[in-house]
């Protein structure tokens, strides 16, 4: 059994591009737990997206061996979180799983909202939180400020805050030494009952679902049966193990060590992010705390392109699904669009990310609505129901009320930049809440807003109005009336359901001319003369018309250019495939994301 | 027989030596009759030229005189249109062939006229209605896309290609068709003199199969006034899109006959893309 006084655990809470991977590189190459020769950048992030987008999304671990100053060898354990605001769920549950934290800021750029978000939920979890500041080797580096800003912000010693450059290696053993000495180690009871907290769950094709966990008390083996808390789902223990930082298979894992457990679960439905797991023949009497079902918040269409695609679209879905607990989806059918599904996500990042894989991973043509959240209606009658499309929207004279989830965002950016966030964030519906400044030159707002404003687009909004300086955090916070409706748009005459969108009343009009304008831009010009109308109900807010082409025709065709002349037509064909024929008149699948665009010019 | 010539290559020998030699029709490239469209088009001769070629060519007893012209050039408005219809129809030729102007995309000459190309771009449907209305008026009939000529002038050669039957390319870079197959020579002149020794000039083979010539028979039947017959094309037509455009007022079925209407011949190209099933 493992002496939990020479374990320690901890993870690194990091803002995109300040360090986290590579200082994590470092401290594994220094202890040797893997030579320099196997470093590829980024050790850690080993899906291709999270290497390409610089940000991880899947929880990784790994097993440090470190013999200390004082002589003894300690085993450290760290877990690597998301950094995404998508999944702060998952990021809470690894932080469950640790004593401390090292908080990684750049030295040059400061604090940002997520890490700021991300440290208070550490100390809410009471970690030991060990400031430390990377890239101090940059020109345009500034300690001191820096350091000043941190310790103000969350109350510590300016001396305690460490100076390292992750990239040349400068001051990381003194971070491996202070995690020693100022993380406590575990405390678990290893004679109790066994349970441990899954802080991540991945699918593997040949080995079925590998559970990563914190042995918090007892120990569990190779062979014995458990069970998984919340879910009740029983199962034998195939293997245990640790990640050093590969998979290496042990003979047990106990009180306050970080590993793996396998047992063949074929869906990470059953072994889910945040459950507890107990022996099934002594079994703990009560979960670790804070498990919860992970909701998804933000909705859109899924279609493919070619409609013979389907089946393909929904295995895809169903494989992607064992790896993921919280992608849900369920058939849809669009008059304009044909069959797809309605596909829920976590967040925007998620969405995004569900996306490329399907694209990259199964090669699918694919059409995505516009993105909208869930909407929870009261109707004439008294009954309630929700809303996740436009489409499922009924009609307006048997709606009582909508109501629709409001997010508190947190938004770091620099004083000079203050008018521009209130601003955006006024044109978003949003309440203002307060505002304080964290040092002479960074300001925190915060705004209550609804989430439908933050998934259009709103972060790219708020980049480019603040040259890119501004970063954004959010929480839930609860669904809230608001005075909302259907705004919907006709294409030559005929509604076309997946153009259709849920706005505010007050915006009704601004959006409504800004989509059949953008529209205008995006479908070109057919046969005949096509009128695009926005309406709300049988009211016409706006229109645009498109003239009919007048003119598409090559001048020459002679012996020579029949062939060349053949493929140009061929190729006109294709282009027209792609296009969505809605009615009589040919769609280009981006008009269908039009709505985004609005409010960029 | 046809001759193509620059009109300044013809004086008066040059007229008297084409019509002893056999030729009974000569094709002149005029292009424009403006001297800066010339210029942007980048030739040179002089604007006389033309007509005095066309002078030379009938004293020598040449009854069968085609002009080339160019529409949409740089720069071009309808002013200068105007004129140039005016300047050609003067010359009273049996044929003329009006095309628009063809450049690469992102080729050299679309970048240095890149501003220019795309003002006249949106001016051409507006330049091709001119030209059709004006020729017409004067008794030419547009028997295909670009080519105009009074009754019993239309070129043969031309409708030689349109109509799928096989010819012979002589030359560097020159076509043939022959039965199922298609090829071109060298496109370098001096290659194609060391390579024709061994008989080995032919670049790119082409294989048409009998579906792909009748698709070739419908796509270039529709850019002709003579159209295609519906009977001998079902396999490759969609005829309910077939149906539609002709509802739609752009095109006809007559006798058998797919023909497009004169706002048809605007998009054809378009039209073929709707008409014609996939190769």
């Amino acid at each position: 059994m493992a002496d939990q006084s020479l374990i320690r655990n901890f993870s690194i809470i990091a803002h995109i591009d300040h360090g986290k991977s590579t200082l994590a590189d470092r401290m594994l190459e220094i202890t040797n737990t893997v030579s320099g020769r196997d470093i590829t950048d980024q050790m850690l992030d080993t899906m291709d997206l999270e290497r390409e987008r610089g940000i991880t999304i899947k929880a990784q671990a790994a097993r440090v061996m470190y013999r200390a100053a004082d002589g003894r060898d300690y085993t450290l354990h760290l877990i690597d979180t998301p950094g995404h605001v998508d999944f702060s769920y998952e990021v809470s549950r690894s932080l469950a799983a640790c004593e401390g934290a090292l908080l990684v800021v750049d030295a040059a750029q400061g604090i940002e909202a997520q890490t700021l978000a991300n440290t208070y939920l550490a100390i809410d979890n009471n970690l030991e939180i060990v400031p430390v500041l990377n890239k101090i080797d940059l020109p345009a580096a500034d300690p001191d400020k820096v350091a000043g800003e941190v310790s103000e912000l969350f109350g510590l010693d300016p001396a305690e805050v460490l100076r390292l450059s992750a990239k040349t290696g400068e001051g990381v053993g003194q971070v491996l030494e202070a995690i020693v000495q100022r993380i406590p180690p575990p405390a678990g009871d290893p004679a109790a009952p066994g349970r441990a907290l899954i802080f991540d769950s991945v699918y593997d094709q040949y080995r079925g679902v590998i559970a990563y966990v914190r042995v918090v008390d007892g120990s569990f083996r190779k062979g014995e049966e458990i069970r998984a808390m919340a879910m009740g789902t029983r199962v034998e223990i195939e293997e245990v193990g640790f990640f050093s930082p590969d998979m290496t298979a042990s003979a047990e894992l106990s009180a306050g060590e970080v590993g793996y457990i396998i047992t063949g679960i074929k869906t990470v439905r059953d072994l889910r992010v945040g459950d507890t797991l107990t022996g099934s023949r002594n079994p703990a009497a009560e979960a670790l705390p804070g498990y919860r079902e992970a909701k998804p918040m933000v909705f859109c269409g899924l279609f493919p392109i070619d409609g013979d695609d389907y089946p393909v679209l929904r295995d895809a879905l169903d494989k992607l699904k064992l790896n993921d607990a919280s992608l849900n989806f369920e058939p849809e059918s669009s008059r304009a669009l044909g069959f797809g599904f309605r596909t829920g996500f976590l967040g925007l990042l998620h969405m995004d990310i569900v996306r490329e894989r399907l694209e990259r991973e199964y090669g699918l043509d694919m059409l995505a609505t516009v993105p909208n959240v869930e909407y929870r209606l009261t109707l004439t009658d008294g009954s309630e129901i929700t809303v996740r499309s436009p489409a499922e929207m009924p009609d307006p004279g048997v709606i009582e009320s909508i109501a629709e989830p409001y997010v508190r965002a947190s938004i770091l950016v620099p004083g000079d930049y203050v008018g521009a966030v209130m601003e955006i964030c006024q044109e978003r519906r949003g309440d203002f809440e307060d505002m304080q400044y964290l040092s002479s030159n960074r300001v925190q707002l915060h705004y209550l807003l609804p989430l439908s404003e933050i998934v259009l687009e709103f972060f790219d909004l708020l980049k480019s109005r603040t040259r890119g300086y501004a970063s954004l955090d959010y929480e839930m916070d609860e669904y809230r009336p608001s005075d909302l409706i259907k705004l919907d748009v006709l294409i030559a005459g005929e509604p076309v359901d997946a153009l259709s969108l849920i706005v505010h009343r007050d915006k009704a009009y601004h959006q409504g001319k800004g989509m059949v304008e953008r529209l205008k831009e995006e479908i070109p010009r057919q046969l005949f003369e096509v009128a695009i109308q926005a309406a709300i109900g049988k009211k016409i807010i706006a229109r645009e018309t498109i003239p009919a082409k007048r003119k598409d025709v090559t001048a020459k065709c002679y012996g020579g250019d029949i062939t060349r002349k053949r493929k140009l037509i061929e190729k006109q064909k294709e282009g027209k495939k792609r296009m969505k024929q809605v009615g009589n008149v040919e769609i280009p699948q981006k008009a269908f994301l039009a709505v985004l665009d609005i409010d960029k010019k | 027989m046809t001759a193509e010539a620059n009109p300044e290559t013809i004086d008066e020998a040059m007229a008297i030596r084409l019509r002893n030699s056999g030729v009974t029709r000569v094709s002149l490239g005029a292009q424009s009759f403006n001297k800066d469209m010339r210029g942007n088009l980048g030739r040179s001769g002089s604007m006389k030229a033309v007509a005095e070629a066309v002078a030379y060519l009938r004293a020598a007893g040449l009854e069968n005189i085609g002009i080339d012209m160019i529409f949409g050039i740089p720069g071009q408005d309808a002013c200068i249109l105007r004129n140039d219809l005016e300047d050609v129809l003067a010359l009273s030729p049996e044929h003329i062939s009006y095309y628009e102007l063809s450049y690469n995309i992102r080729g050299e000459y679309h970048l240095r006229w890149h501003r220019e190309l795309a003002e006249v771009r949106d001016k051409n449907p507006h330049f091709y209605q001119m030209v059709v209305e004006t020729l017409e008026v004067a008794g030419y009939r547009r028997y295909e896309i670009s080519n105009f000529a009074m009754p019993g002038y239309e070129c043969r050669h031309n409708i030689s290609y349109w109509e799928g039957s096989d010819f012979i390319g002589l030359g560097a870079g020159a076509w043939s068709t022959t039965g199922q197959t298609r090829w071109h020579n060298t496109e370098n002149i001096e290659t194609y003199l060391e390579e024709r020794m061994d008989l080995d000039t032919v670049r790119e083979i082409e294989y048409l199969s009998a579906r792909k010539k009748l698709w070739e028979k419908v796509m270039l039947g529709l850019r002709n006034a003579s159209g295609f017959p519906i009977d001998e094309a079902r396999e490759v037509v969609d005829e309910q899109a077939l149906e539609e455009l002709g509802d739609a007022g752009l095109l006809c079925v007559n006798d058998g006959l797919v023909t497009l209407t004169s706002r048809g011949f605007f998009l054809a190209d378009d039209l073929c893309s709707r008409i014609l099933l996939s190769e």
